[in-house]
């Protein structure tokens, strides 16, 4: 049967955009050593001096000498490597892994769990490996023999003072619950420390970078030493100037960094034969060259957000660092150049475009295990729309731009967000309709109020307005406050479904036999429901606690200089973000998944298992995965589940819920704030569902858990997405920070002008509620997966969204791709 | 006594049939046979044992189960599963089958159902609704089988400004169905084929009936009237066909069609029924070309004419 063909099928809007997309379509992963060798070669010379300083001078260092690469048909340049797609291996938060996958010993005990993907990029990395020129690295890279040389010495030198050493020596040796954590990994409970990873999901202060430049920043530091220097007082006032001394000394670095583009282009005009392209050329020089002060033109403009934007994601192994408000703060420099500097709407989108692929270019490394659970996606957020400070519609031409050049060029990164208000313009809201019909799920639709709500009760000293206007996201589904906001930094998930087993066998694991905790085995629904309450809270309160030792660490070897000093207040505060530079510090979280299992099964034993009995039958049941217990497994199945508007399950997920929060919030976080909830998902079902058993919600062994937050399991919402969205407007968004809806649609189902009207009032009625935060669309057709699946090389460019994020469907793993095509299709 | 009308489905958020955002409300029950029905479990009066050899593990346990010996072993495909006699299943109270059935595999399609319950179901996407300009649709099966049922949600649905549409074959006696016609907002009416013979071969029945209520429907209340055309391979899919259609609604003074392009996406449904597909043109697709055509044929009768599916 033939494909029901998307609807908005996008083009890149010029030639050079199609050479410079092909181009990365084509390229694979490779891993470039280039900025780790050089920062190493560094830090052995500086190794005693001040942390803070040590820190900038070996970022400063390696960014002097980092070789600048520009590419044919380029309009925007900077890469955070010397290759298309390239990875740089932070081995100074992590050497471990890396040194690991040298010697091709086995990664963490989670790995047995975890699969890639096999299509795109991956494939060429394979078929290049065979060629001998490079090696294949942590499955899906290349490597040459020279860099490999060199990483593995550096890894060496690190392995004992990396992040992850220094954290490990901490709470491996003093923690009391040690024991606890390293079982917790073995048994899949939560996911592998995070320390290849940890940084993150904030955004810089892109209106001051580009409003006063990164020289008003370097002013503003040096006056700060004067200050302080003028009447030496206490010490903590002193201590300070190790800060704006590193803050300088990277901010000039960084200038020297997009200069050396600037000269690299300059080098290349003067060879240049083509007169259109030498001309561009010196204007690409220009605007690298200009580096530092506020920018005049759009394109200038844009050229500075990027250098600024890759420089923030050289210095640390971040995930989720994203883009902010791009329609608000870029808006300024578009207009006046639209107004008075004869920009067109032509060249305007042909540079958001270029900018695009600029960001899908940038890859990262991190153990094994991670990289299945993001399956790759950094995770680079761009929000549009929302509302201004004084509460209005903050949407313009430009968001209208965005969302066409991410429909025309359908790059996984940087994901479109949309900050959800009644006032949105219908031009702009039809715009994102169309987006979303393009297949790649894109935007995910946000409700603003919700988000003012959570943060304006977490920091009422920041007022609304504030809130309103710097309200962006960290990351997939993370809302933090742009420019201001620490990262939402968390050690990983924890999963729901294992505190579940736990609490079925009085504490042992079924699948290793490991006792994390002693128990009683629950005999009922109410003493099995006290025991995962119990398990939760410790699981909880142990992860935070061991958090806040690797974080102390992290501030010690690794604090974020460069991002500091572009954020507020790191410079009035004299302080790093690790240090309570930042504005607002409530943002690291305890994040969970598999919440909607858990449940399922509730409900089940409450409405299927009468007594001890009937419990011991139904654990029999479990270790035999249903086999001989076939009509308790229907029966099971046939219980209440969430999703469908049912009170029996969805009053246990609004208690669940509030408990979950509640537990979170009694943590104090590391910067003397307190922890706050949130759920996501990721690609942590896959993993997470293998290491478990079958369970009372009728999974089988092995079977991945519910994705989302508040989406049902697969195939257990039987009665339809209106119910599925009742069900999730009875829970408490506002508690957390983050959460998400996946719901998938066949394309024919929103054609033309009245489909995406249909659209836009499920949104609407869904968002009215104030309760549901978060929504997001598959428009597309299992048949076309299944094909997709089947012919990977026909697919290369097809998104979908997965949790939270857009990954390209042939490089997903097979589980995921599994789990995409099941996900019930709701055919508006 | 409550009024109650068996239905096999209830789907909501759906674009098609009708405005806004909807939900489709299916009724068991019809009086004809159409070889193309894509949802013949609906075609009997009362509900349908279902039987998907995809989830049956071929246990038997729903043979010892049936105290009326409907079910029997047999062996297809390779391997042993149930076949189930329709004639002794049909009219079967106790269902002992579905209880034991471990996997899912047997599922009873259609149930009795209160107007209180269904409007319960109903009311909670009210908002939906308000936001949208949607409402419900009645499909089947044939809805005006069970006309007060329909005028009794239409007009509960009424009272918070909701409209109800009705989807209907044609085929039922004026009277009894006035309430129904009354009540709904819009009627979608299925016109497959001028010719009586023709008619008969392709659906079980004439179709003198199905002509005279469309037209009456046309003289008493043309503005609701939207006609559905199943372009279907063998029976309606030629140019011919659109125009002598087009002069007949125009005639009548009818101003509104969709043309509703064949699929066989209910194929499927006939092996869980145990029922052979019964349209025979059905590897024969319908051109996207003509359906355009048919679609500009009826456009020059002076009509406005959608293509849906
Ligand atoms: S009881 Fe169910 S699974 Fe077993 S043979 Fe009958 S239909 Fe198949
Ligand atoms: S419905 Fe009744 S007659 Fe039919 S198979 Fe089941 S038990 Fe037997």
């Amino acid at each position: 049967m033939d494909f029901v063909p998307r609807e908005i099928m996008g083009s890149p809007s010029s030639p050079r955009v199609q050479t410079c997309y092909d181009r990365y379509l084509a390229e694979p992963l490779i891993i470039d050593a280039e900025y780790l060798c050089l920062y190493t070669e560094r830090h052995r010379q500086v190794a005693f001096w001040e942390e803070q300083e040590r820190r900038a001078e070996c970022h400063a260092y390696a960014l002097e000498r980092l070789t600048p690469v520009l590419r044919e048909g380029e309009l925007i340049v900077g890469g955070k490597t010397r290759y298309v797609r390239g990875a740089v291996p932070y081995a100074n938060y992590a050497a471990d892994y890396i040194l690991r996958e040298l010697r091709r010993e086995q990664q963490e005990s989670q790995d047995a769990v975890t699969d890639l993907g096999t299509g795109g990029g991956i494939a060429r990395v394979h078929a290049l490996a065979e060629s001998g020129e490079f090696e294949v690295f942590c499955h899906k890279f290349l490597i040459s023999p020279q860099d490999k040389a060199c990483l593995w010495e550096c890894a060496e030198y690190w392995s004992d003072k990396c992040m992850q050493a220094e954290g490990d020596r901490l709470w491996k040796t003093h923690y009391p619950h040690a024991g606890w954590i390293e079982n917790g990994w073995r048994i899949v409970l939560y996911t592998a420390p995070h320390d290849p990873a940890p940084d993150g999901r904030f955004v810089l202060d892109f209106e001051t970078i580009l409003g006063v430049g990164l020289d008003g920043l370097i002013d503003r530091c040096k006056a700060k030493i004067k200050e302080t220097f003028a009447q030496p007082g206490a010490i903590e006032e002193t201590a300070k100037v190790h800060f704006w001394r590193a803050a300088i000394r990277v901010l000039e670095a960084t200038k020297t960094w997009a200069h050396n583009y600037g000269r690299a282009a300059l080098a290349l005009a003067e060879r240049e034969a083509r007169p259109e392209r030498k001309a561009e050329l010196e204007t690409i020089a220009a605007n690298c060259l200009s580096f530092g002060r506020r920018p005049a033109g759009f394109h200038e403009a844009l050229q500075h957000f990027w250098l600024a934007y890759l420089a923030g994601h050289l210095e640390g192994a971040h995930l989720g660092y994203s883009v902010g408000r791009f329609d608000r703060y870029m808006a300024p420099y578009f207009q006046a150049d639209r107004e008075h500097g004869g920009l067109t709407e032509e060249r305007a989108l042909e540079l958001l475009e270029l900018l695009r692929i600029k960001h899908t270019e940038i890859e990262y490394v991190a153990s094994f295990s991670w990289e299945g659970l993001g399956s790759g996606n950094l995770f680079q957020n761009m929000m549009l729309g929302g509302l201004t400070e004084d509460g209005q519609p903050a949407d313009n031409e430009l968001s209208l731009l965005a969302v066409q050049a991410a429909i025309n060029v359908p790059t996984t990164q940087p994901t479109l967000s949309v900050w959800w208000t009644p006032g949105l313009s219908p031009e702009f809201l039809l715009k994102c309709a169309e987006g979303v019909k393009t297949g790649v799920g894109f935007p995910a639709w946000f409700n603003t109020d919700v988000y003012l709500k959570h943060e304006l009760g977490r920091n009422p000293q920041l007022g609304l307005g504030f809130i309103r206007k710097y309200a962006a996201m960290g990351g997939c589904t993370e809302p933090i406050l742009e420019g201001c906001s620490y990262g939402v930094v968390q050690p990983g998930f924890i999963n729901h479904v294992k505190l579940l087993e736990l609490a079925l066998h009085g504490g042992r694991d079924p699948r290793t036999g490991i006792v994390m905790e002693e128990r009683p085995v629950p005999g009922d629904f109410e003493s099995l429901a006290a025991a995962y309450r119990r398990f939760l809270e410790t699981a909880i309160r142990r992860w935070q606690e061991y958090w806040n030792v690797v974080m102390e660490a992290h501030a010690r070897t690794v604090p974020l200089i460069f991002c500091s000093a572009v954020m507020r207040d790191s410079i009035e505060r004299g302080r790093n973000m690790d240090r309570g530079g930042m504005l607002n510090n409530a943002t690291p979280t305890t994040l969970s998944s598999g919440l909607v299992n858990v449940v399922n099964a509730l409900a089940a034993v409450k409405a299927v298992v009468d007594g001890p009995a009937a419990m011991d039958e139904l654990r029999a049941a479990l270790a035999a995965d249903w086999k001989g217990y076939e009509l308790l497994h229907r029966r099971i199945l046939d219980a209440p589940k969430w999703g469908n508007d049912d009170d029996a399950a969805d009053g246990i997920m609004r208690d669940l819920w509030a408990f979950y929060c509640a537990a979170v919030e009694r943590g104090p976080n590391y910067l003397g704030e307190r922890y706050d909830p949130s759920m996501l998902a990721i690609s942590t079902m896959t993993p997470f569902g293998k290491a478990c058993g079958a369970t009372p919600d009728g999974r089988t062994a092995g079977e991945p858990v519910a994705d989302g937050v508040t989406s049902p399991h697969p195939g257990s919402d039987r009665n339809g997405p209106a119910a599925v969205l009742r069900s999730a407007q009875k829970v408490d968004h506002s508690r957390i920070r983050g959460g998400l809806l996946n719901l998938k649609f066949h394309p024919s189902a929103l054609r033309g002008v009245d489909g995406s009207r249909k659209l836009l009032q499920l949104i609407r009625t869904l968002f009215e509620t104030q309760t549901a935060f978060q929504v997001q669309f598959n428009v597309v057709d299992s048949r076309m997966l299944r094909e997709a699946q089947a012919h990977p090389e026909a697919y290369r460019d097809l998104i979908v969204r997965v949790a939270g994020f857009s990954a390209y469907f042939v490089e997903l793993q097979k589980s995921v791709q599994d789990q995409v095509i099941e996900r019930t299709e709701h055919v508006l | 006594m409550p009024r109650s009308a068996p239905v096999f489905d209830i789907q909501s958020l759906a674009v098609h049939d009708g405005e806004g955002l909807r939900t489709l409300v299916f009724l068991q029950g019809c009086p004809l046979r159409c070889s193309w029905c894509s949802n013949p479990e609906g075609q009997a009066a009362g509900p349908q044992m279902r039987w998907h050899a995809a989830k049956c593990s071929g246990c038997l346990a729903c043979r010892d189960a049936c105290t009326r010996g409907a079910v029997m072993a047999e062996v297809r495909d390779g391997r042993t599963v149930p076949a189930i006699d329709r004639r002794l299943c049909e009219a079967c109270r106790e269902r002992a089958c579905l209880e034991r059935c471990p996997t899912g595999a047997l599922a009873l399609s259609g149930r009795a159902m209160t107007a209180e319950a269904l409007f319960k179901i109903l009311r909670q996407d009210i908002r939906l609704y308000w936001n949208t300009g949607g409402g419900v649709t009645f499909g089947g099966g044939e809805p005006l089988l069970h006309p007060d049922f329909v005028a009794d949600i239409a007009g509960r649905l009424r009272a918070y400004g909701v409209g109800t549409v009705v989807e209907t074959c044609g085929e039922w006696d004026w009277e009894a169905a006035a309430p129904a016609l009354e009540a709904a907002e819009r009627i979608y009416f299925d016109l497959k084929t001028l010719g009586p013979e023709k008619h008969r071969r392709f659906t079980g029945r004439p179709n003198e009936t199905i002509l005279a209520n469309l037209k009456r429907l046309a003289e008493t209340r043309p503005g609701k009237m939207i006609i559905s055309l199943p372009v279907i391979p063998g029976l309606s899919d030629t140019l011919e066909h659109a125009r002598e259609i087009g002069a007949l609604l125009a005639g009548w003074g009818l101003r509104r069609a969709r043309l509703l392009p064949y699929h066989r996406l209910g194929i499927g449904k006939y092996e869980t029924l145990g029922r052979a597909y019964p349209h025979r043109s059905g590897d024969r697709d319908v051109p996207p070309a003509l359906v355009v055509a048919m679609q500009d044929a009826l456009i020059s009768a002076g009509l406005t004419v959608t293509v849906d599916g």
